[in-house]
């Protein structure tokens, strides 16, 4: 498995995190599996299509996320259009989709000699 | 970076790791059992018998740390570091009520309004609401998750000490540090943070996308395309933190010089990005005082000047020398290494930069703790390099001897950083009765009421959204009460003193709190600003004046309402 399948894998899986807290179960459920979608989800399902080295891989999901998480709670707000479980289910399911798609494409792929 | 000549790891040094990683964990255990049944005094919780056996779980962590580094026991490595975290962060939410430091409130309220009312408060309100990166964040977070801003602030430390450390490990990598260095780093990060910075607030959250963007940056010279995403990262901080930005570009610049970064025109970038957002926010930062302030001696001041007890007087010996010592021991490090590492120049910058913050900011007495904070990711992973290297770099006995001396060294030094991190326990903690009650009084206050204290300590400040509202109607609303502070440091409360309280009640034409906590004594106590007795000696003469009503008074607080009645025509 290379760093993208991996990438691309944990795209989805924090895609799925993040659209299932936003349903109303228990909070601290939902706040770990949110986390783990703040965290990893935007970051992954961007950089599973880039070969970078461990260290900026691993940075840059990090600091993707949290990024992409921040612009985008600050523009809701901004922008005066608070839809926070809606724009969480879209994010989810969006990153999730990329993830998908990059995991597909990586399949067809021959993998050959690093 | 290059570490010392491997040596194929050991099954019983991962065994006696763990099984000391297994102790820590016992004795902490048994310390959450005991802090909170205990009292603190002005030397803070370590000099109680919880915090002793926070101590002991402290030394026993850091052994099977290093015995675990000693012998390339990695995963046993990392699992110590979490430990750490456990030992050093979890404690607090476990221990406590309600999140630490009666300021984290005022993050928690802001993040309240936007939850409630999907947007940002007016400007006019405080300057949180012009960098809302944190604050839409975390009421995004709880919205969805339907996570109490509060527990969400209880739990936002550990898990930021996680993520952090984490990335620490990461940059120390991209540096060029081995993989046994890069673990050290990490954990020296988490013992000798003792500012107490990574609370629920925007400079945390700053912090864990800078460290992020730094490594981006190391490795934007081989790989342009993480260049670019330093910027987009970038780009989120400067809508977080005000000062934040302004220690990346100080890094970046020597960065910059020394031909390090890719694309070369990332300064250009980055500035652009600074100056479109802090252009049309300049009037902000201008109200709530001045940008740039020459003065590095005035800069590197604390916010209270006061000497205080000799507990506090103790505890910021202990800060300072801990600081010194690791700035020093960095420096040192950094010669050592000159020359013999992939990249001495980003390391340096990483590491001093901060201190460069000194010579223009003094950030509200602050400025000093961000400037230790930005630093130690940097110095960390300096003092890890040398460190792992001498430690690992003979066999046998010396090895041994060598790992022993460390670990005195780390004890010593973490001692030290928890004393400084948990040295105002008996202030900086609240009860979840003043968290109620502080919510209440704000929910139920009419525009225009005046709600004080007379220190930051023990009233959870801003709790909920309906602060912004009080604060539109008169933004002074919580502000203290100067002359009151200044003339119980002097002495006792005079009947002027009091007349003039009340004339700021019958001219506000609204209900007048005069909020006084239990901690507000030992805040007192411990910085030294009161005479000793004059928050009770006020008590009491509020007491027998007329119009003053206590509408709290239980062990926690005492909370006096003053409202001139008018007497029918």
């Amino acid at each position: 498995m290379t760093a993208q399948h991996m990438l691309a894998a944990i795209a989805v899986a924090t895609g799925v995190a993040g659209a299932v807290s936003a349903v109303p179960t228990y909070p601290p459920v939902q706040a770990i599996l949110l986390l783990a979608f703040i965290v990893m989800g935007p970051g992954s399902a961007i950089l599973c299509w880039l070969e970078l080295p461990n260290p900026a891989r691993i940075a840059g999901v990090i600091g993707v996320s949290l990024a992409v998480v921040t612009m985008l709670a600050t523009s809701l707000a901004w922008l005066n259009v608070w839809y926070p479980v809606a724009s969480c289910v879209a994010a989810s399911v969006l990153v999730a989709a990329i993830g998908l798609v990059r995991l597909r494409m990586l399949r067809r792929r021959p993998v050959g000699p690093r | 970076m290059t570490l010392a000549r491997r040596s194929p790891a050991s099954p019983s040094g991962g065994i006696i790791g763990a099984a000391l990683l297994a102790a820590a964990l016992a004795v902490w255990i048994q310390a959450l059992r005991t802090i909170p049944r205990q009292k603190s005094g002005e030397y803070g919780l370590l000099a109680t018998h919880g915090g002793v056996l926070l101590s002991v779980a402290t030394a026993l962590l850091i052994a099977g740390f290093l015995v675990a580094v000693a012998t390339r026991r990695l995963i046993t490595a990392a699992a110590a570091i979490l430990v750490a975290v456990m030992v050093t962060r979890v404690t607090v939410p476990l221990v406590t009520e309600v999140p630490i430091y009666s300021w984290t409130f005022k993050h928690v309220g802001l993040v309240d309004y936007i939850m409630y009312y999907g947007k940002d408060a007016p400007a006019a309100v405080d300057i949180y609401t012009k960098w809302p990166g944190f604050f839409a964040s975390a009421a995004w977070f709880s919205a969805v998750t339907g996570l109490d801003p509060v527990i969400a602030a209880d739990w936002f430390g550990p898990v930021s000490h996680v993520i952090d450390a984490t990335l620490i490990v990461v940059l120390a990598r991209a540096l060029g540090a081995r993989m046994r260095a890069a673990l050290v780093a990490a954990m020296l990060w988490e013992l000798l943070n003792w500012v107490g910075q990574n609370y629920y607030s925007p400079q945390a959250w700053a912090l864990i996308m800078a460290t992020a963007m730094l490594t981006l940056l190391v490795q934007s010279m081989d790989h342009p395309m993480a260049g670019h995403f330093a910027i987009a990262v970038f780009a989120a901080v400067v809508a977080s933190h005000q000062l934040t930005p302004v220690w990346l570009m100080l890094v970046v610049i020597p960065l910059a010089f020394a031909r390090r970064l890719s694309p070369r025109w990332m300064p250009v970038a980055l500035t652009a990005v600074v100056l479109a957002y802090y252009i049309p926010r300049r009037r902000y930062i201008g109200e709530y005082g001045s940008f740039f302030n020459a003065n590095p001696l005035r800069n590197s001041n604390s916010n209270v000047s006061t000497r205080g007890s000799d507990g506090r007087a103790f505890t910021m010996l202990v800060d300072r020398a801990l600081s010194a010592s690791m700035w020093l021991l960095a420096l040192l490090c950094l010669v050592l290494i000159w020359r013999k590492v992939a990249m001495p120049w980003a390391a340096a910058a990483i590491a001093f930069s901060a201190m460069l913050l000194l010579a223009g900011q003094n950030y509200g007495g602050e400025a000093v703790f961000r400037v230790f904070l930005y630093s130690l990711a940097g110095c960390s992973i300096l003092i890890a390099v040398v460190l792992t290297k001498w430690m690992t770099a003979s066999g046998g006995w010396r090895s041994g001897v060598r790992t022993s001396l460390a670990w005195f060294a780390l004890v010593a030094m973490s001692l030290a950083s928890l004393q400084g991190y948990y040295g105002g326990w008996s202030y900086i903690t609240m009860s979840l009765r003043q968290l109620q009650q502080s919510r209440s009084l704000m929910a139920n206050s009419a525009d225009g009421t005046i709600i004080t204290t007379i220190a930051p300590a023990g009233w959870p400040e801003r709790p909920n959204r309906h602060y912004v509202r009080l604060a539109l109607e008169n933004p002074d609303y919580d502000k203290p009460l100067i002359f009151l502070k200044h003339a119980l440091s002097r002495g006792f409360p005079t009947p002027a003193d009091l007349n003039r309280i009340e004339l700021i009640g019958r001219a506000s034409g609204n209900p007048l709190y005069l909020v006084l906590p239990r901690q507000a004594n030992t805040y007192s106590d411990y910085f030294g600003v009161f005479k000793i007795g004059a928050i009770p000696l006020l008590i009491q003469q509020l007491t027998g004046r007329p119009y003053w009503t206590k509408v709290i008074d239980d062990e926690d607080s005492v909370v006096f309402s003053y409202r001139e009645r008018r007497s029918p025509r």
